[in-house]
């Protein structure tokens, strides 16, 4: 999903400019005066006991942001980077955040930066600027960080993992992997890396071990493999798209199981050829995802495959499920400020509709 | 190309040499033998204003600096030497029609023409007409149309210009055109360079404009042939127009981000024109042939990777006309279109498209007269609007010959106008995006009251629109994230233009100045919210003063604020640029050298057209002429 942005600065590049429209300009304002209420706060601990959420910012030109929402939604920020380091910028296309204990490292996706603050100030503390190319996604261990790279985004053999280490803040080392490497997710012992595709599909998920930085093996996925999450029994649930029509070669989406002791697919879960799910998050071992404009629930440690959708919700660029609670990012029409939507799982209420920043693309707790 | 580059200018030297001192010294404003001369005929009630003004046009090696600083057109432009999209009155680039010899050349794949890859030095004259003209021009021509005319003088003439430039940020250009005419035959070759670092510092940053240069090349070359034994009331000629264009350019930096991309275009335009007149009645037939190309590279370094879009038209069309005594005419054009697109993100499509034009004027006493004009285009793809369009003016007040009189004309224009949907539009198919066959095209409806004063060498011009566009295509995401192209905004555009001229003499002191300014208001009529990129105030001023051998231009441009985003959060501040030009004729004999040193943004602005995107500062261009 994240790859859009970079494939509309392509279709800008040759559409030029669209006319701008947005479906939803008349933002529901769910509590007058949120952001008149904010509290004190220490100045260390400013953005804590919250939610970080990242905005990738106008499509060319320009910037994104990180808003901060306090716990009970009350307390919403923008722009917080700016605001905390004398107006200086993220870079452009705020692709994800990846945190350590105290840090947090916003990838930074046309930039090719990566921007280091404290995670409770957002005062900047470092920056990763050379040695990436097209960094999608960040984790951390062990004192290292790994971010998944496209690379040329046309070119299918130079995509790779850069490690970095997070003292000095170099690329020590480079991990070659296959095309479009995505989301990376850290199970404790390995790492697993979905590789989406980039402009192309792929269908492998890499494991890595991080005590040598090298390739275990590569599990073969569903295609377009686009999201991934662990269960509370360790085992990681992919969920793949399934390549769209316009590939000539349609294929319907996947979720899969792997058992991480073994690397193998033990479960798989099929979607009739023209369903292209997306945005699997497993919350309290409930397993969510989203579909043409629904968001289904299944039981991740007992799967049926959800017929009818929990929620209607529209479009949304991404979403995330934290804690009972569903954020939906609406990015409107992509060239204004959009907005996130909260919803409690429990009563399918909407609890408020957030006023963010241009296209709202991934929400993270933080506390 | 650097090698190119002087292989040319060698080879040009060799071949042009000879001709040495064989015509007149030349004047700049012939007697202009249009292609298109329905531009003129037809377009009584709008306002047209020609840019054939050798220091306009030869000064500036883009067009795109030509029509910003001497028309109230609007040019989102990627930073010097990039994409660079025009727009009238606030619509959008793929609302404002491209013509070239008459022909409507904006891009099939994007809609829009690059003015950037339109170099100014090829044309003898550019025209630009304010308001609807799909009538005439097809698709786009909704807020207005650019002209570009090449124009062919049937008289005794030999001649060789060279034009060379260097400036700041490593610019160089190199401009040669050599015209070979009789009383029966037209020849004309030109070649046009240009190459630039581009590497300026961006003002009150540390950053420089990095992966920026560009290089481009122009060909063209126009042949025509007139009927010797022609009369009063017979005549015929065949014309020839040939335009190439070859252009190599990195994509730059923005303040927030680096860059490694390029983009490569290739176009080529060639137009074929045969005209017969007998009595009343002309016929004629034109046949032409349209290639574009444009080749996005993700790295520079690694042009073996790219993305392709390419199309090519054909283009056949039969026009008659005839006139009724000397007041009326009537005019009928059928016109033919092939267009096959490919590419990357297109697989191979076709569409053909034919349309039937009918225009009639009529001119019942000398201070009134009128114009009625319908159009129907027939496409392979999808359904198009019936378009119309009419106009009159009158001269309220008639300007005669004594030096004090006054003249004051009031016009009146209304047209229904449409923008058909690209082939992207209709057929992309990439990451995360696909065409749909079931766009229908935008159209607008419009309506524009104009006045004129005119006393001495004063002109004052005053024009009110109003255009209400609906059906305009716009890309979103689905409910599944695929983003498609459907009809779903509406937008109106408003506002208020207005021109003075004046010319005076102080002794042998020449002066002439020019002062434009647009008010422009663009609506989302769903939102209520301006569209981006949009000025609310743009306003031109230019100063010549003449003095014997001397010419001194001053220009001013002021742009107003624009919104950068959709719910007008955020804006993209305005600014003052002023340039100055010297011109130096240093020699007026059968020979012309004149030397002309140019400062631009002489007040050292920082200012960005684009967000995140500066120009640069204060910078200088040196650029010699010589005809022989």
């Amino acid at each position: 999903m994240m790859k859009l942005p970079h494939l509309v600065s392509l279709l800008l590049l040759s559409m030029f400019m669209l006319v701008s429209c947005s479906n939803d300009d008349d933002v529901l304002d769910m509590d007058e005066g949120q952001e008149e209420q904010e509290q004190e706060a220490p100045a260390d601990f400013k953005y804590d006991e919250g939610f970080l959420i990242s905005n990738e910012g106008p499509f060319n030109n320009g910037f994104g942001s990180v808003s901060y929402v306090s716990s009970d939604l009350n307390t919403l920020t923008n722009d917080i980077f700016q605001a905390e380091n004398m107006s200086d910028n993220l870079g452009n296309i705020v692709n994800s955040i990846g945190f350590t204990d105290n840090q947090a490292y916003v990838v930074s996706n046309v930039s090719n930066r990566i921007t280091v603050v404290d995670r409770f100030s957002f005062v900047e503390t470092g920056r990763i600027s050379s040695g990436l190319e097209n960094p999608r996604y960040f984790v951390a261990l062990n004192g290292k960080g790994y971010v998944t790279n496209w690379g040329d985004p046309l070119v299918e053999t130079d995509d790779y993992i850069a490690v970095i280490d997070l003292r000095t803040l170099n690329v020590d080392a480079t991990i070659p992997v296959g095309l479009g490497p995505e989301k990376i997710v850290y199970d404790g012992n390995q790492l697993y890396v979905a590789h989406k595709g980039g402009f192309g599909t792929n269908n492998i998920v890499t494991v890595i071990n991080p005590t040598d930085d090298t390739v275990v093996t590569t599990i073969a996925v569903g295609d377009v493999p686009e999201s991934m999450a662990l269960d509370s029994q360790g085992n990681l649930w992919v969920l793949s798209s399934g390549k769209p029509a316009f590939t000539m070669e349609e294929t319907g989406g996947r979720i899969q199981r792997i058992n991480t002791a073994s690397n193998t697919v033990v479960f798989s879960s099929e979607f009739d050829t023209t369903s292209h799910p997306s945005y699997l998050n497993i919350d309290n071992d409930q397993l969510y995802f989203f579909l043409d404009g629904g968001v289904y629930v299944g039981n991740a440690l007992d799967y049926l495959v959800p017929t009818t959708a929990q929620l209607d919700v529209g479009f949304y660029y991404n979403m995330a499920v934290i804690n009972g609670k569903l954020f939906g990012c609406n990015a409107g029409d992509f060239s204004g400020a959009g907005t996130l939507e909260v919803y409690d799982l429990a009563t399918n209420a909407l609890e408020a509709i957030l006023n963010v920043g241009v296209v709202p693309g991934n929400v993270y707790l933080n506390q | 190309m650097k090698q190119v580059f002087y292989t040319l200018i060698a080879v040009w030297f060799l071949a042009t040499t000879a001709s040495y001192g064989q015509t007149d010294r030349p004047t700049w404003l012939k007697e202009v033998v249009l292609t298109d001369v329905v531009l003129k005929q037809f377009s009584p009630a709008q306002v047209v204003t020609t840019i054939a003004d050798s220091t306009a046009l030869l000064s500036a090696s883009r067009l795109s600096e030509t029509l910003r600083y001497n028309s109230l057109l609007f040019l989102r432009e990627n930073g010097p030497g990039g994409v660079a999209s025009p727009s009238f009155r606030g619509t959008t680039a793929q609302q404002t029609a491209v013509v070239w010899n008459g022909l409507n050349i904006n891009s099939q794949l994007n809609g829009q023409a690059d003015m950037n890859t339109l170099g100014a030095r090829n044309y003898d004259q550019v025209m630009i007409r304010r308001g609807g003209g799909s009538t005439i021009y097809g698709s786009g021509a909704v807020g207005g149309s650019i002209h570009l005319n090449n124009t062919m003088s049937f008289d005794d003439q030999f001649e060789t210009q060279v034009t060379t430039a260097a400036g700041s940020f490593r610019t160089y250009a190199l401009a040669a055109k050599t015209t070979y005419a009789t009383q029966e035959w037209y020849a004309d070759l030109g070649i046009d360079l240009n190459q630039s670092a581009n590497d300026f510092e961006y003002l009150e940053s540390p950053l420089t404009n990095e992966n920026a240069a560009f290089s481009t090349l122009n060909v063209n070359t126009n042949m025509g042939w007139k009927d010797p034994n022609a009369d009063a009331n017979s005549r015929q000629s065949v014309k020839f127009y040939h335009n190439s264009f070859l252009s190599d350019r990195e994509f730059s930096r923005t303040l927030t981000a680096p860059s490694q991309s390029g983009y490569k275009d290739a176009q080529s335009r060639s137009l074929l024109a045969y005209e017969r007149k007998k009595g009343s009645a002309t016929t004629a037939v034109k046949l032409a042939h349209i290639f574009e190309q444009f080749k996005f590279l993700t790295n520079v370094e690694t042009p073996e990777n790219y993305t392709i879009g390419k199309s090519t038209q054909y283009i056949g069309q039969l026009h008659y006309s005839y006139r009724f005594g000397a007041q009326k005419r009537l005019q009928s054009i059928l016109e033919f279109n092939g267009t096959q697109a490919a590419g990357t993100n297109i697989t191979t499509a076709q569409r053909r498209n034919y349309a039937g034009i009918l225009l009639w004027q009529h001119q019942p006493g000398p201070r009134w007269g009128y114009t009625a004009q319908v159009r129907q285009d027939i496409n392979s793809v999808f359904d198009s609007p019936f378009l119309l369009s009419g106009g009159a003016f009158y001269e309220l007040i008639q300007k005669d010959d004594r030096p004090n009189s006054l003249g004051y004309r009031v016009s009146f224009n209304a047209s229904r106008n449409f923008r058909v949907p690209t082939f992207n539009d209709l057929y992309w198919l990439g990451a995360g995006a696909e065409g749909n066959l079931d766009v229908v095209p935008e159209s607008s409806w419009q309506g524009e009251i104009g006045h004129t004063l005119r006393y001495k060498r004063m002109r004052l011009q005053l024009n009110g629109f109003l255009i209400k566009s609906d059906n305009l295509i716009n890309w979103q995401p689905n409910p599944s994230g695929i983003w498609r192209p459907i009809n779903v905004a509406q937008v109106t555009n408003y506002g208020l233009e207005t021109t003075a001229t004046i010319g005076f003499d102080v002794q042998s002191h020449h002066f002439d100045a020019a002062l434009q300014y647009g008010y422009t208001q663009s609506i989302n009529e769903a939102t209520n919210k301006n569209l981006i990129y949009t000025p609310m105030h743009k306003a031109t001023f230019g100063l010549q003063h003449n003095y014997k051998w001397l010419r001194l231009n001053y220009q001013q441009l002021v742009v107003g604020p624009v919104f950068t985003t959709s719910d007008n959060t955020q804006t993209l501040d305005g600014y003052w640029v002023s340039n100055l030009i010297a011109t130096f004729d240093v020699l007026q004999t059968a020979q012309t050298l004149s030397i002309s040193l140019q400062a631009k943004n002489i007040f050292n602005t920082n200012y960005q057209t684009i967000a995140f995107r500066p120009n640069p500062g204060r910078n200088f261009m040196l650029q010699t002429t010589y005809i022989f």
